[in-house]
């Protein structure tokens, strides 16, 4: 860390009046003034340059209580989210990177907030800590590297706000390493979905410094920060509605395996439960539409800042295409009635949910005279649709604000020479899935 | 992990989940050893309130330094990229960057 200067208010200023912060400016003046006419030392050199990957040792009389000592270690450095981990032994990271036959040197990404590099060998390592298998480390260093992508919010480690990474698999892989697609996608019960999640936040734990409170300024957290959103598209409800996967709309083939990747606000998120007595289009989307209050929504940033993102399951998605409906058709739609429902005056808009707009800040008095303003994207592109869940008249909400988290990136799965080789070392044993019997209704 | 010489001890060696720290050296800017003639740069992150913070602060420099100017009298806007920060640089000799909440 630099030595940079910081002149500090006592906190919050948020809700203080003009006098108030004056008041805080004169009483600090002759400090600020200091700060920025004197240089300060530099610091001490406390890291070489490449510091040699440091071993640690516990050790007691037996096996438990050197793996408590480790835990208790390992959390009391925040290196770790409250729950026991697998300890990272010399052999367990040599047996994870197995799983990749990249240099365990390379950097993949920087992770913030302390923009420490994270080798093949420091995700390997976190990979261990977080329970994966060797199988998971195309996926996970395909995530990391999605998420250093510069489209990625990079302040989802740092924010007040409550943020989290989610992660889309496509591709056979997702059948190959029991990504669950289905009934509970975000939800625990599947070693992938958890470990591989869990292994990017352990790396902004560790190797980023996220320390909440600290350096994560979460206000409530959320539980998502434990193992992130991870899920795979559900290939065979994709294939049953005729719908093409959101990676082949990206241009790759259903073969090829991909991460596609965001670090957003979750604001909000949640099921929409669509009534039983509604079975047409107009009905689902009318339900889609007034779910998508901006109240519950945090659209300051400007106009055509919120981007709506469903997880549909099969059975909402025949009620669309029963009548003929492409999920383009549906966007098309969705993003329309969106802006006709949701567009609102500016001083309503200013009032309610974006008091400290920097955007409506800039505004004149003549710009504001009269204004409407739209708050949901006006191109259906910006709308995402994945199939993943269960069976029910329940999908999935998300929305992300361009801007901060409003992007996603996707990125091919790159796959290790001797790849069938992990994969058969791995062993993975799927678990079963409830067979669908298709009912009228669905045909 | 393995036995050392005394039977009874366990021994658990693991490694480093921080990596290696490959150190990004950066230096300040020397600072100027007065705000006389000098022009201030006033970037704000979007909080609330940062901006009204940053003018009143502004008005305190201008009254002791009167020599000083604030950059175009206004805030720059949250997040400046990379491109937005060089040009800030060029154009300001010290700048107030708020941060946080």
């Amino acid at each position: 860390m630099t030595n940079l200067p910081i002149w500090t208010t006592p906190y919050p200023i948020h809700g203080l009046t003009r006098n108030q912060l004056r008041k805080y400016a004169e009483e600090g003046i002759d400090d600020l003034i200091y700060k920025l006419t004197h240089t300060p030392e530099a610091p001490e050199e406390k890291v070489p340059k490449v510091k040699p990957t440091g071993m640690i040792e516990f050790r007691d009389i037996d096996y438990a209580d050197v793996y408590e000592k480790f835990n208790r270690l390992f959390l009391e450095r925040r290196w770790g989210d409250g729950i026991p981990l697998v300890p990272p032994t010399r052999e367990k990271v040599d047996w994870m990177l197995t799983g990749t036959d990249r240099s365990p040197d390379e950097i993949i990404a920087r992770i913030h907030p302390s923009q420490r590099a994270a080798t093949v060998e420091s995700i390997a390592t976190n990979a261990v800590m977080a329970g994966a298998i060797p199988a998971y480390m195309p996926v996970i260093i395909t995530a990391v590297e999605a998420l250093d992508d510069p489209c990625i919010f990079k302040g989802c480690a740092e924010t007040m706000g409550a943020c989290a990474p989610m992660l889309v698999i496509n591709g056979p892989i997702a059948k190959q390493l029991d990504i669950n697609s289905k009934a509970g996608y975000q939800g625990p019960g599947w070693r992938a979905n958890a470990t591989i999640g869990r292994t990017i936040m352990l790396l902004w734990d560790t190797v980023g410094g996220s320390i909440p409170g600290w350096t994560r300024m979460n206000t409530t957290g959320m539980p998502h920060l434990f193992n992130c959103i991870v899920f795979a598209e559900d290939r065979e409800q994709l294939d049953r509605v005729g719908w093409a996967s959101y990676s082949e709309e990206q241009g790759f083939d259903r073969e090829t395996n991909t991460v596609t990747a965001t670090a957003a606000f979750l604001i909000p998120h949640g099921v929409v439960s669509i009534p039983s007595s509604v079975d047409t289009a107009k009905g689902v989307l009318e339900v889609m539409v007034k779910w998508a209050t901006p109240y519950n929504h945090q659209p300051g940033g400007g106009p055509r800042i919120i981007q709506p993102t469903f997880i549909f399951n099969e059975v909402l998605a025949r009620l669309f295409t029963k009548e003929g409906w492409t999920k383009d058709d549906i966007k098309k739609a969705y993003v329309k009635l969106c802006d006709e429902k949701w567009s609102m005056p500016i001083e309503e808009y200013h009032r309610t949910v974006a008091a400290t707009d920097v955007w409506y800040k800039q505004l004149s008095e003549e710009e504001k005279a009269g204004m409407r303003v739209p708050l949901f994207t006006d191109n259906p592109e910006r709308m995402i649709i994945f199939m993943a869940g269960g069976a029910i008249h329940l999908m999935h909400y998300f929305s992300l604000r361009r801007k901060t988290g409003g992007d996603w990136v996707i990125r091919e799965i790159k796959l290790p020479a001797n790849w069938d080789r992990v994969l058969a070392e791995a062993n993975i044993k799927p678990h079963p899935h409830p067979v669908i019997v298709v009912g009228p209704s669905m045909e | 992990m393995a036995n050392n010489e005394k039977r009874d001890e366990v021994v658990l060696q693991v490694l480093d989940p921080t990596g290696t720290a490959v150190a990004k050296r950066v230096s300040l800017a020397p600072a100027p050893n007065t705000l006389e003639g000098k022009r201030i740069g006033l970037i704000w992150n979007s909080k609330p309130n940062g901006d009204v913070l940053l003018e009143e602060v502004a008005k305190l420099l201008q009254q002791r330094y009167p020599t000083s100017k604030i950059v175009n009298g206004t805030v720059f806007c949250c997040g400046p990229d990379e491109g937005t920060l060089e040009k800030i640089a060029k154009e300001v000799d010290v700048a107030l960057v708020a941060t946080g909440d």
